[in-house]
C-alpha cells in the first residue's frame, strides 16, 4: 500500500529570539493511502491547521518543524513555496483569490508554473478543469472575477486550481466552514467523486464531526498537539475508545432535545504545553488515575488500523 | 399565554443598483411567552434581517413588531430607547461583540448604567451576580475581552444580555463561532437560563441541530419567506416542505454521500445567492 | 441557584490572579526596549521638550537668545565660548536654537490641540449618522484640502498680520480638516462593528455610542497623526517664519533664523545649518515616537 503522506514524530515549535514559547503540535504520526481519505479532526488549538501547513512545508514565521514529513517517496523540503505534489484548499473561498484578477488569469499563473504548456492548451487546460469541478459554464467562470461568484461556485474553482497541480495529496482546510449546509454538501460530494477519479490521497481538516463522518475513511482526532485516537471513521464515531473522543460525540446536540442536557466536556483546553506531563487530558478526564499525570500515553494499536492513546484504555 | 412579540407582514426591502433587492418578503409570526422560537435558513434567506426588523435596528419598509403590546415603529426614540431595556440580544462572534478597550465588568454595567439608577457598591453586586449566573467568576470583570476565550466572551455577552432583565432574548448565530465542547456549555447555560428566568427566545441559526435542541417552535426561511413553520418536532421528524427536507438531508453526520448522488451533477444556484 | 459549568481558571498561563494590565510606565519601557527607533525618537522629544521649558536657564546667553545684539562678536566660527558659533548681529547660535524651542514646540501643540478637537467632533458625528451631514462635511473639507497646505495658511497670515500667534491660527484652520476626514473614516468603519451594533440594541444613547464605543476605538490612529503632526507643523511654521510669515525679528525662531543665514550660507555656514538640523531633529524624533506609538497603543500589547 502507497502511502501519499507519511508523517512521523512530527513536531511544530514556536521560538521568539532563540527562546522556545510554544510547542502546539507534539509528536504526530499519521499517513494518507493513495485514494483515501483521512479525516483530522479537533478543536480549536489542537494543532491541525499546524499539522497541514506543516505537510505542505510551509509554516508562519517563527514556527519549526522536526520530525519527518515525507510525500510518497520524496522527504519534505522546507521552502517558500510548497512542493509540486501537495496541493492544498483553505477555508474561505472569497479571500483566497485576488479580486483584481479574473480567474482565468488566476488559474493559468498557477498552471504555468506547473507545466511547460501553450497559452491555449493551458486555457483549454484549465476549461477543462473547470467543468470537472462541475461548474456550468466554465467559460463564462473563465472570464469572470471572484466577487461575480458565489461562494460554492469559489471554491469548486480552488478545488481546480488544485487538481492543476497534479497533486498526489490534497489537503483540505475547513473547506465548508464558509458555506452553506446544501452547498457544503455537494462539495463533499464532489471531493468524494474525484478522489476516486485520480486516485489521489486527502487530508481533510475540520472541527466538524459532522462532515467528518460523511465522508472521510478513516479519521485521526487531535487533542493538545497529538493524535489521540484514530480508525476508521464509523468504528470511532461508533464506539470511540478515548474519553475526548467520547466526551466530543457526546457533547453534539445532533438528535436531542431540550430536557436532555448535553454532555459538556467541563474545563478547558491546557495553555501552556511545554510544561506539560502526563496525559494532557487528564485535567478535564472522568476516568483519569494518578498515572495519568506521570506517564504520557502513547499511541497503541487496539485494532486493525485503529489506535488509542490512552492509559484507561481496555478498561473503558 | 401571550404573544411577547408578534411580527405582521414584515416585508424589507433593500435599492440595489436600479433595482430593489427584497431581503424579507412578506414574514408574519408571533412567539408566545416563555418558549424558544427558532427561525432557521441558509445564507441569504433573510432570517439575520429579519430579526434586526423585530429589534427596529432596522425600520422595516412595511408591516408592524409588536413588542409586549406596544408597536415598535409607532414609538418615538427615546420611548423606544427604554423598550430596548426589556430586549437582549446575543451576537455571532463573542469577542467581536465586546468593545476591545472596555473591560468585562464595564461592558456589563453599560446597559444597567442607561437604564437603571444602580451605582457604586450596588452596581457592582449586580455585576457580580450577573457574571456569577452565567458561570463566570466575578474576578474577570477586570479583565479585556481579548484576553478570555471564545467561550468565556459569549458568556459574558449573555451576562451582558441579561443585565436588565430582559423579557425577550434574540439569539443570532450564538454558537457557530464555538467548538463542539464549548458549544455544549454554552447550549446547556442557555437552556438553564430559559428555564429558571422563563425567558422568552428568539432563535437563529443555520445549525438544525442547535436550532433543534432548544426550540419549541420553528420556521423555516428562504429567500425571505417562512416556507415552513410549526412545531420543533415536527418540523423536523415530518417535514412538509420540499426545501426543509433538502436542508435536512445536507445536514452533517447523517453518513456517506449515496452513490447515487455522486455521479449526478450536483445543482448549482446562480451567482450571488450563496 | 447553581452555575453551569464553573470555569474555574482562566485560559492562558501565568500566575493566579495575574493583572489585567500593564502599568503604562512598565508597557513604555518594554516597547522602548524593544524598538530602537522609538528609544531615539522618545529622546530627541525629551531633550526638545527640557529646552522649551527651561530653555532660559539652560541658555548660554539667554539675552542674545531673545534677540540682544553684540556688535564685537560677529559671524564668529564656532569656539570654545560660542559652541555653535554666531550670527551676522554677534548673538550666539546656540542660545538662539535652544530658545526657540520654546516658541516652536508651544505653538506645534497648539496648532494640533485645535485643529484636533474642531476637526475630531465634526468628523465622528458625520461618520457616524451619515447622511446629509456627512455630505455637507465632506464638502466643507474637499473645498480646504483643495488648497496647497502653505497657501491657505500664507493667505491667513497675509490677512491677519504676520505674527507667531497669527502664524497658528493659520495653520490650525489648514489642518482640521484632516482630522474630521481621518475620524470620519474610522467611524463609518466602526460603526459596523458587532459592538456597536449590541450597544444600539441596548437602548444607549448615540452619543455615548459615538463616545464610548467608536471613539475610544480610534484613539490610536488620531494619536499616532496628532504625534506625527506636531513634527509637521513644527516644519510648516519654520517655512512661514522663512519667507517672513510668522514670528518677527528679533525673536527667536529656527525657521526665521534659517532665512537670516541663507545669505551668508557659503561664508558663515553655522548661521542657517544649525538651525536647519533642529528643525530636522525633531521632526524626525516626532516621526519615530509616532510610527511606535500605533504598537503601544494597541489594546492587545496587554498580556493574557
Amino acid at each position: 500500500m502507497t502511502h501519499v503522506l507519511s508523517i512521523r514524530d512530527l513536531n511544530v515549535e514556536f521560538t521568539d529570539r532563540g527562546k522556545l514559547t510554544n510547542r502546539p503540535v507534539r509528536g504526530i504520526d499519521l499517513d494518507v493511502s493513495a485514494g483515501e481519505i483521512l479525516g483530522l479532526v479537533g478543536e480549536t488549538g489542537c494543532g491541525k491547521s499546524l499539522t497541514g501547513l506543516a505537510a505542505l512545508g510551509i509554516l508562519p514565521r517563527g514556527a519549526r518543524r522536526t520530525g519527518q514529513v515525507t510525500i510518497g517517496n520524496d522527504p519534505l523540503q522546507d521552502s517558500s513555496e510548497p512542493g509540486g505534489s501537495v496541493a492544498i484548499v483553505f477555508q474561505n473561498p472569497g479571500t483566497a483569490f485576488n479580486p483584481v484578477f479574473t480567474l482565468g488569469r488566476q488559474l493559468s499563473d498557477v498552471l504555468a508554473r506547473h507545466r511547460q504548456i501553450s497559452r491555449a492548451e493551458g486555457k483549454a487546460e484549465i476549461i477543462r478543469h473547470l467543468s470537472l469541478v462541475g461548474l456550468p459554464d466554465p467559460e463564462r467562470v473563465y472570464r469572470s472575477y471572484p466577487h461575480q461568484l458565489s461562494g460554492g461556485m469559489l471554491q469548486r474553482a480552488m478545488i481546480a486550481m488544485a487538481l492543476l497541480r497534479q497533486p498526489r495529496l490534497l489537503i483540505l482546510d475547513e473547506p465548508t466552514t464558509a458555506l452553506d449546509v446544501t452547498v457544503a454538501r455537494q462539495i463533499l460530494v464532489l471531493i468524494d467523486e474525484l478522489r476516486h477519479k485520480f486516485g489521489f490521497g486527502v487530508l481533510l481538516i475540520s472541527h466538524n464531526l459532522g462532515i467528518i463522518r460523511d465522508v472521510c475513511d478513516r479519521v485521526a482526532v487531535l487533542y493538545a498537539g497529538r493524535v489521540i485516537e484514530t480508525g476508521p471513521v464509523e468504528a470511532v464515531m461508533n464506539n470511540p475508545r478515548h474519553p475526548y473522543t467520547r466526551g466530543l460525540l457526546d457533547a453534539l446536540p445532533a438528535g436531542r432535545t431540550h430536557g436532555q442536557r448535553l454532555n459538556a466536556i467541563s474545563g478547558t483546553v491546557p495553555g501552556n504545553l511545554l510544561s506539560l506531563t502526563g496525559c494532557a487530558f487528564r485535567n478535564r478526564c472522568s476516568h483519569a488515575v494518578t498515572d495519568c499525570s506521570l506517564t504520557d500515553p502513547l499511541l497503541t494499536e487496539t485494532g486493525p488500523h485503529q489506535a488509542v492513546a490512552c492509559l484507561q484504555e481496555g478498561e473503558l | 399565554m401571550t404573544n411577547v412579540l408578534t411580527l405582521e407582514k414584515i416585508v424589507k426591502t433593500f435599492p440595489h443598483h436600479r433595482r430593489v433587492f427584497t431581503a424579507v418578503d412578506d414574514v408574519s409570526l408571533s412567539i408566545k411567552e416563555g418558549t424558544v422560537y427558532g427561525l432557521v435558513g441558509e445564507s441569504g434567506s433573510g432570517k439575520s434581517t429579519l430579526a434586526r426588523c423585530a429589534m427596529q435596528l432596522m425600520r422595516p419598509t412595511s408591516g408592524r413588531a409588536i413588542f409586549e403590546g406596544h408597536d415598535l415603529g409607532k414609538l418615538g426614540p427615546k420611548a423606544l430607547r427604554t423598550i430596548r431595556s426589556r430586549m437582549g440580544i446575543v451576537l455571532q462572534n463573542p469577542v467581536a461583540s465586546l468593545n476591545p478597550r472596555m473591560t468585562i465588568g464595564a461592558s456589563v454595567a453599560e446597559p444597567l448604567l442607561a437604564h437603571t439608577a444602580l451605582k457604586g457598591q450596588a452596581l457592582q453586586t449586580r455585576i457580580n451576580n450577573l457574571l456569577d449566573e452565567v458561570g463566570l467568576g466575578a474576578g474577570h470583570a477586570h479583565r479585556l475581552p481579548h484576553q478570555l476565550s471564545g467561550g468565556q466572551c459569549q458568556r459574558v455577552g449573555i451576562a451582558r444580555a441579561l443585565a436588565t432583565s430582559p423579557r425577550l432574548l434574540i439569539l443570532d448565530e450564538p454558537t457557530s463561532a464555538l467548538d463542539v465542547s464549548v458549544q455544549a456549555q454554552i447550549l446547556n447555560l442557555l437552556q438553564d437560563l430559559q428555564q429558571q428566568k422563563g425567558l422568552t427566545y428568539l432563535l437563529i441559526s443555520h445549525d438544525l441541530d442547535v436550532v433543534r435542541y432548544l426550540s419549541d417552535e420553528v420556521a423555516v426561511m428562504k429567500t425571505g419567506k417562512i416556507v415552513e413553520s410549526g412545531p420543533a418536532e415536527r418540523i423536523f421528524t415530518d417535514p412538509q416542505h420540499d426545501y426543509t427536507r433538502r436542508l435536512l438531508e445536507a445536514a452533517p453526520g447523517r453518513g456517506r454521500p449515496e452513490l447515487a448522488d455522486s455521479h449526478a451533477l450536483p445543482t448549482l444556484t446562480t451567482q450571488g445567492s450563496d | 441557584m447553581s452555575p453551569t459549568t464553573q470555569i474555574s481558571a482562566p485560559t492562558g498561563s501565568g500566575p493566579a490572579g495575574e493583572q489585567a494590565t500593564l502599568k503604562p510606565i512598565k508597557l513604555l519601557k518594554q516597547t522602548l526596549g524593544r524598538d530602537r527607533l522609538a528609544a531615539v525618537g522618545a529622546m530627541i522629544i525629551v531633550l526638545v521638550v527640557i529646552l522649551a521649558v527651561f530653555g532660559q536657564w539652560l541658555a548660554p546667553f539667554p539675552d542674545q537668545g531673545m534677540g540682544a545684539t553684540n556688535a564685537s562678536a560677529r559671524n564668529l566660527a564656532p569656539n570654545a565660548l560660542n559652541w555653535l558659533g554666531t550670527d551676522q548681529l554677534g548673538r550666539d547660535v546656540l542660545s538662539r536654537i535652544i530658545m526657540g524651542a520654546n516658541p516652536a514646540l508651544t505653538i506645534s501643540a497648539v496648532v494640533v490641540a485645535a485643529a484636533a478637537l474642531i476637526g475630531i467632533p465634526l468628523g465622528a458625528v458625520a461618520g457616524y449618522r451619515g447622511g446629509w451631514l456627512d455630505e455637507a462635511l465632506m464638502r466643507v473639507t474637499e473645498i480646504f484640502q483643495a488648497f496647497p497646505p502653505l497657501l491657505l495658511a500664507m493667505v491667513t497670515v497675509a490677512i491677519l498680520g504676520p505674527s507667531l500667534t497669527n502664524a497658528g491660527i493659520a495653520l490650525a484652520i489648514s489642518w482640521w480638516p484632516w482630522y474630521a476626514r481621518l475620524v470620519r473614516a474610522e467611524a463609518k468603519s466602526l460603526r459596523e462593528r458587532s459592538y456597536v451594533e449590541a450597544a444600539r440594541a441596548m437602548g444607549i444613547p448615540q452619543l455615548l455610542i459615538i463616545s464610548r464605543h467608536v471613539l475610544r476605538n480610534c484613539m490610536t490612529p488620531i494619536l499616532v497623526q496628532a504625534t506625527v503632526d506636531i513634527g509637521t507643523v513644527i516644519l510648516a511654521a519654520g517655512s512661514l517664519a522663512f519667507i517672513g510669515l510668522g514670528t518677527q525679528p528679533p525673536l527667536p525662531d529656527w525657521g526665521l533664523m534659517v532665512a537670516e543665514g541663507r545669505g551668508l550660507i557659503f561664508s558663515s555656514w553655522w548661521i542657517a545649518t544649525f538651525p536647519g538640523l533642529a528643525i530636522f531633529l525633531a521632526v524626525l524624533g516626532f516621526n519615530l515616537l509616532g510610527d511606535s506609538l500605533r504598537d503601544l497603543l494597541d489594546p492587545r500589547q496587554v498580556k493574557r
